[in-house]
């Protein structure tokens, strides 16, 4: 069996914990998140031939107040960058963040989600920066953990990228 | 002309009035309104208690339009928190006392009181031998049974292994005893381990080469030991020993000389970690207290005291058993006693059988054998005995021979021997033929010739002793003559008769007294009334057969007031002379 570890990184309350909790069922309390800044969950994919563990490393939304640790992100096959579609400041968070997780796990694959896609309407993330994302190499999907559109897409894109 | 001299001239040419008038056109607010705005700006007090009447309705409708988010604000007050302690932590302590001490308390009774109940549920379930050996122990030893339980349980144990990647957090391989069922995902476990690893180095680590290399959860203790690729974690119950870090830092090595490549070039396949796992088996230890081969002094005065005991109470009771044996043997070889049975209830010995009551009182032998008699309680029933002896008793007492008489028995003869008168040789030969075992009466040997020298008054004191020696027992408030009680009775009345017909002198007349003997154990008052009756109803039985009222007086006598004493429920008799004006 393979196993990696993939993390899940953006900024405060863009729905990282609710994507991750529409994937698995976890053990752990979510407190941890507000204790030590993580919280690890578990998820079994199978591609193929190929079963994989994927051990979800939700870290605590970076804000004002808690900058995210990129210790938690070394070693990580791969990540997630999530921007919240109705928050425009959460792109930046996302970029820098992405920045930090290419430093801490350079080998590390990347997949951006732009969530609340049940919001479309009220986004402030534009075409023109989604766009820029793509032409930037990013593979970007457009997620609702909310209605659960694309959301077991996004995971298995991210492991077939890691295995590959 | 400048401006500003144009200006002056205009503002000269307007009212005070007009002014006033243009002012409230334009902010709509009057002379008295602007002078209290001035007074609030001026005056800073003033305008902050304006202010606070104002600042919660705005927070609320805030709130309401949803401008401020309950998250954000709790981040700032966890921030305003977070400097106030850093600050001067002596505040927020003060702050908190009244919450907490009470909170600290019930926490605390709450941990002694599960703490006790689990103890109880240990000593409840723990009867095995050992476990009784070792609550002796603690009683004899004055220490707590929980102490000499640890004592005694294991030292420490290794109860799971962990091999974590370094890097990734990810778990290579995991070993565990057998008998955890409900082991936690590893999986998760280990990434958890390695995040909350990660996340004390970052936040407490002051040189790069500081690792945390134990947590202690409760009762456990989580050993890290780590290498450049892997780490090893070691879940580690009681008391570990500092060579158990030792044997972690070998186990560590070995492993990452045989797994070098797959550590370093490691992309999530733990194959390779799974197949080899005895470099973590090696890890699951445990040890258990050694039994010292000097056994404790006080096991020891024990095992002596239990044994001094058990050997006093076996002798104890042998001993009795022989005892009662012997005395058994004597009850059963005297003449006139048969016993038929006997029976230990209660630590008492019941013997049951039959006895002819010429044998006297047998409750002697009992205490000659050294019994007491709650101990020992003899329920025999009267008989008449055929034993040759007591039927020559028994002639005896009933024929009251003269001194110059002798008699003896020969198989179911009775033969008197010797000089007797008239008188005694017709009443014995009409009395004889009554006693049971007696057929025959052999008188030919007896000389006639001397009869006028016998005296009349030597007769009448044999038949008074003769009175004096019976005595009949009867159960609780009963007075009920049995057949063989009956013969007795008889025999005594005529002797009464014949003794209460004859006067030693004219100034003193023959009185019988009728003794009940009872006892003071007891209540004493409803004893003596018993024996009073007893005694009562006996003289009616007395006059029934014919005896004068006025020569039977009915007594109460206590038998610990007598020098030989009588059973008690029994009745007995002395003869008196007293004058007859008493009477």
């Amino acid at each position: 069996m393979i196993k990696k570890k993939i993390c899940m990184l953006g900024a405060f309350a863009v729905g990282k914990t609710s994507l991750v909790q529409r994937f698995v069922n976890s053990i752990f309390s979510g407190k941890y998140q507000t204790t030590i800044g993580v919280k690890i969950d578990q998820k079994m994919v199978s591609l193929g031939e190929t079963d994989v563990n994927l051990l979800l490393w939700d870290i605590h939304g970076e804000d004002d107040f808690q900058k995210v640790k990129a210790t938690y992100v070394m070693g990580a096959s791969g990540y997630f960058i999530v921007i919240d579609g109705t928050r425009s400041e959460t792109y930046q968070v996302g970029l820098e963040l992405e920045k930090l997780a290419k430093n801490a796990a350079p080998q590390a694959k990347c997949v951006i989600l732009i969530n609340k896609s049940d919001l479309i309407r009220d986004w402030e993330i534009t075409h023109g920066q989604i766009a820029k994302l793509i032409s930037d190499g990013f593979k970007v999907i457009q997620t609702s953990a909310k209605d659960n559109l694309a959301v077991e897409t996004a995971f298995t894109e991210l492991t077939r990228m890691m295995i590959k | 002309m400048t401006e500003k001299d144009h200006k002056s001239n205009l503002y000269s040419s307007i009212s005070l009035g007009q002014l006033t008038e243009l002012r409230k056109a334009i902010t709509g607010l009057d002379s008295e309104d602007l002078q209290r705005l001035s007074r609030l700006i001026q005056d800073p007090e003033l305008f902050s208690i304006e202010i606070s009447q104002l600042l919660p309705l705005s927070i609320k409708k805030m709130f309401e339009r949803g401008e401020v988010d309950e998250e954000q604000l709790r981040k700032f007050v966890e921030q305003v928190l977070h400097q106030s302690v850093k600050s001067d932590p002596g505040v927020m302590a003060t702050i908190l006392f009244p919450i907490m001490m009470p909170a600290i308390r019930k926490a605390v009774a709450e941990d002694i009181k599960r703490m006790v109940e689990s103890l109880n549920t240990s000593l409840d379930h723990g009867f095995s031998p050992k476990r009784i050996g070792w609550r002796m122990q603690a009683l004899f030893s004055g220490r707590k049974y929980a102490e000499i339980l640890l004592s005694n349980a294991y030292v420490f144990k290794v109860s799971q292994v962990f091999l974590i990647h370094r890097t990734t957090g990810l778990l290579l391989n995991q070993v565990q005893e057998t008998e955890i069922k409900d082991a936690r995902d590893a999986d998760l476990v280990s990434s958890m381990l390695s995040a909350i690893k990660d996340f004390v180095q970052d936040s407490f680590q002051r040189d790069a080469e500081e690792n945390l290399d134990s947590i202690k959860v409760g009762n456990f203790n989580i050993w890290i030991e780590q290498g450049p690729y892997a780490i090893i974690a070691a879940i580690v119950e009681g008391n570990v020993p500092g060579s158990l870090r030792l044997i972690l830092k070998e186990a560590i090595e070995a492993i990452h000389v045989n797994f070098s490549y797959e550590l370093e070039h490691f992309q999530g396949d733990t194959e390779p970690f799974v197949l080899k796992d005895r470099f973590l088996r090696a890890c699951l230890l445990n040890e258990k207290k050694e039994v010292k081969g000097k056994k404790p002094v006080i096991i020891l005065i024990l095992v002596a005291l239990l044994l001094g005991v058990l050997s006093f109470w076996t002798y104890t009771r042998v001993e009795t058993k022989l005892r009662f044996n012997r005395m058994l043997d004597e009850l059963d070889a005297t003449k006139g006693v048969a016993v038929t049975g006997t029976e230990k209830k209660d630590g008492v010995y019941s013997i049951t059988g039959l006895y002819d009551p010429l044998v006297g009182n047998l409750n002697n032998v009992v205490k000659l054998h050294g019994f007491d008699l709650h101990d020992v309680k003899l329920n025999l029933e009267p008989m008449i005995s055929l034993d040759y002896d007591l039927v020559l008793l028994r002639a005896r007492r009933v024929l009251m021979p003269p001194e110059t008489i002798d008699l003896s028995l020969k198989r179911d003869t009775l033969i008197a021997e010797g000089d007797a008168d008239n008188e005694w040789l017709k009443r014995a030969t009409s009395l004889v033929l009554h006693l049971p075992g007696i057929y025959f009466f052999d008188i030919t040997k007896v000389n006639e010739e001397k009869i006028q020298q016998t005296p009349a008054r030597q007769l009448v004191k044999k038949r008074i002793l003769a009175i004096e020696n019976y005595y009949f027992v009867f159960k609780i408030n009963e007075v009920k003559l049995d057949s063989l009680q009956k013969i007795d009775f008889d025999i005594l009345i005529n002797e009464a008769k014949s003794v209460l017909n004859f006067r030693f002198d004219q100034d003193s007349v023959p009185v019988i007294e009728v003794f009940s003997h009872t006892s003071r154990t007891g209540h004493i008052d409803a004893n003596k009334n018993a024996a009073r009756l007893r005694a009562e109803k006996f003289v009616d039985l007395m006059l029934h057969a014919g005896l004068p009222i006025e020569t039977l007086v009915p007594k109460v006598i206590f038998v610990e007031d007598e020098k030989v004493p009588f059973p008690v429920r029994s009745v007995s008799f002395k003869v008196k002379y007293v004058n007859p004006a008493a009477l």
